[in-house]
């Protein structure tokens, strides 16, 4: 049992209405949506979610529709729900990241283990997500000196070889030292290598911090 | 001539009379103005086996079948007023009571001076042709039938060919109802869940419920009007442009054909060619010729390979046509007589039924199709159909 969102998007109300219905008879809590366009109208959940999406809507499609939300795809995962689910259209959804890809008419475990293992899977990125989050706003509260020193901790650089870069004394590098891992909450050098590798791999630019203005 | 001479001469002229009136095969009656009898032939005695005591000195009505009365009188009426009956169909009664129809004349007998002294009823007999024609009809009847049952059968074909495009469309009408069944499932797994909780959810079974029963209605009229659809209709046929069938199998073929680098060029005639027939089977019937002639070509380099259509009215013979021309290998000649057989086929996955399908349902639309002989490779399938216009 997991708990989250459900969004289902299906352009035939009894569809809609009926799956909505079964997910909340297993306490689900649910959003219908007509089409992806009604859908992506509306802004995106902020808790953990997933979508129960049909393929073959008029208008944005559920695959077209996939595409655009690619950028969320670990926090908005898919289940597709299909009428006739040609193969090349299910190879398609599921290489794209879909949980599962179901045709129609659907059983109900067969939907209920699609959709909490879809909603686990959005839990999962949710909580990376607020990790980031706090990591972010952690980093973000160092000076900017301090964050290049602390990005160069976490490369292994030495006191000694930051202040020679930096043009400074290896002792004004210790105390800037100390105060990002005091900051940041580190207990170690590890848990600074830990964040700064967490940020790089979200994709943030950490690399200007390299580079020394003066 | 001495009187004795003249007398044997009427005396013998009176019995060739006699004699003729013997021997002629039709019934004979010589009748008084009033319809009384008073002599018959031998062809009546034989054939209705009546004795001459039976019916001279009686009405010719008494011997008539009850059936006729009413139009004899008209016939008798008729006498009166223009001297003439020719060839009326009564029917009279034999001594046993058997029925014959004879077609009945009558003409009067005149005295020198142009009095009417009797008249002659001359009745031939018609049952045996009226049986033959009975026989006739019956055969006519079944030929009918016979035919009845070829036109069936080409519906059945023709039906069959629409079943086999209808094959295309299989995946959306799975679609269809695969919606209202899922939503059914899904109502119903739902509602068995609600009603197993410790406090049922009355509203959302109710809920559940009312949607199940929207959706078996939706899938049954679906159902219904798949069923209307294909059912088998009979070949009801109509006006129909073939430069629309033309263009509009250009427009089936164009990314086959571009596919199998085939150059499809259309030549519709300027002006409609509207022609008698029925839109879909037609169009069937040029797409299974263009399609052939796709396969025919691939025998070519693929910049080489054409297939041409081409429409024209022949008002001439009356007909509208379409050709579907390929510059492919071609007919062997050999081949020819078998080609409308069939199960006759050249291609290795083939049936073979397609041209004797095609043929069967041009001739019951009234159409032909001919395979043109001609100097240049390739081939040239010409179907034509009645023209309604120019």
């Amino acid at each position: 049992m997991t708990d989250g969102l459900v969004c289902v998007i299906d352009d035939d109300p009894s569809v809609c209405r009926s799956v909505s219905r079964l997910l909340r008879s297993h306490n689900k809590r649910v959003e219908t949506y007509q089409s992806a366009g009604d859908f992506l109208e509306h802004r995106l959940p902020s808790s953990p979610a997933c979508l129960v999406l049909d393929l073959e809507m008029p208008g944005v499609s559920g695959l077209e529709l996939q595409q655009a939300l690619a950028a969320s795809r670990d926090t908005l995962p898919i289940v597709f729900l299909s009428g006739h689910a040609s193969v090349s259209a299910s190879v398609d959804a599921m290489k794209k990241g879909a949980v599962d890809f179901l045709s129609k008419p659907v059983d109900d475990s067969k939907l209920m283990s699609a959709v909490d293992d879809a909603l686990h899977r959005a839990q999962q990125a949710h909580k990376r997500r607020q990790a980031l989050d706090q990591d972010r706003a952690a980093f973000k509260t160092l000076t900017e000196r301090e964050q290049q020193v602390c990005v160069r901790v976490a490369r292994g650089m030495l006191n000694k070889q930051i202040g020679y870069e930096f043009g400074t004394t290896e002792k004004t590098i210790k105390v800037q030292r100390g105060r990002v891992m005091q900051k940041l909450g580190a207990q170690s050098v590890a848990d600074v290598v830990r964040l700064v590798d967490r940020l790089a791999s979200a994709g943030d630019k950490l690399s200007d911090h390299l580079n020394v203005e003066n | 001539m001495n009187i004795q001479s003249l007398d044997e001469r009427l005396v013998s002229l009176q019995d060739t009379l006699q004699q003729l009136f013997a021997i002629i095969p039709q019934y004979c009656y010589i009748l008084s103005p009033s319809f009384f009898i008073l002599n018959i032939n031998e062809a009546i005695t034989r054939a209705l086996g009546y004795s001459e005591g039976d019916l001279i000195g009686r009405s010719f009505a008494e011997h008539c079948a009850p059936e006729c009365l009413l139009k004899l009188q008209e016939l008798v009426e008729r006498w009166s007023a223009e001297r003439e009956v020719f060839n009326e169909e009564i029917a009279v009664l034999t001594k046993d009571g058997r029925r014959r129809i004879v077609l009945l004349s009558l003409a009067p007998i005149l005295d020198p001076d142009g009095n009417i002294l009797a008249l002659s009823a001359i009745a031939t007999d018609d049952t045996e042709r009226e049986a033959s024609e009975k026989e006739l009809h019956e055969a006519r009847q079944q030929l009918r039938r016979a035919e009845d049952e070829r036109i069936a059968m080409l519906e059945e074909i023709a039906h069959l060919n629409r079943e086999a495009s209808m094959g295309q469309m299989a995946a959306s009408l799975a679609h269809e109802l695969a919606q209202p069944l899922s939503a059914i499932l899904s109502n119903a797994q739902a509602a068995s869940r609600f009603a197993n909780r410790p406090a049922p959810n009355l509203e959302e079974i109710r809920g559940a419920l009312a949607e199940i029963i929207e959706d078996n209605e939706r899938a049954r009229s679906f159902l219904q009007n798949m069923r209307a659809m294909f059912q088998k209709q009979r070949i009801s046929r109509s006006a129909i442009d073939l430069n629309v069938i033309l263009r509009e199998v250009g427009r089936i073929l164009r990314n086959s054909a571009r596919r199998k680098g085939v150059q499809i060029r259309l030549n519709p005639s300027p002006e409609p060619v509207v022609v008698l027939g029925e839109a879909i089977a037609v169009q069937q019937i040029v797409l299974n010729l263009a399609n052939n002639g796709i396969d025919a070509v691939q025998c070519r380099p693929s910049r080489e390979r054409l297939l041409t259509l081409t429409t024209a009215s022949r008002t001439e013979t009356g007909s509208g046509m379409i050709q579907v021309e390929d510059n492919g290998c071609g007919v062997p000649y050999e081949h020819r007589p078998k080609l409308f057989v069939p199960f006759f086929t050249t291609k290795r996955d083939g049936l073979g039924l397609g041209l004797s399908i095609c043929r069967s349902v041009i001739e019951a639309l009234d159409g032909r199709i001919t395979l043109v002989e001609r100097e240049e490779p390739g081939t040239l399938f010409e179907v034509e159909f009645p023209l309604i216009l120019p």
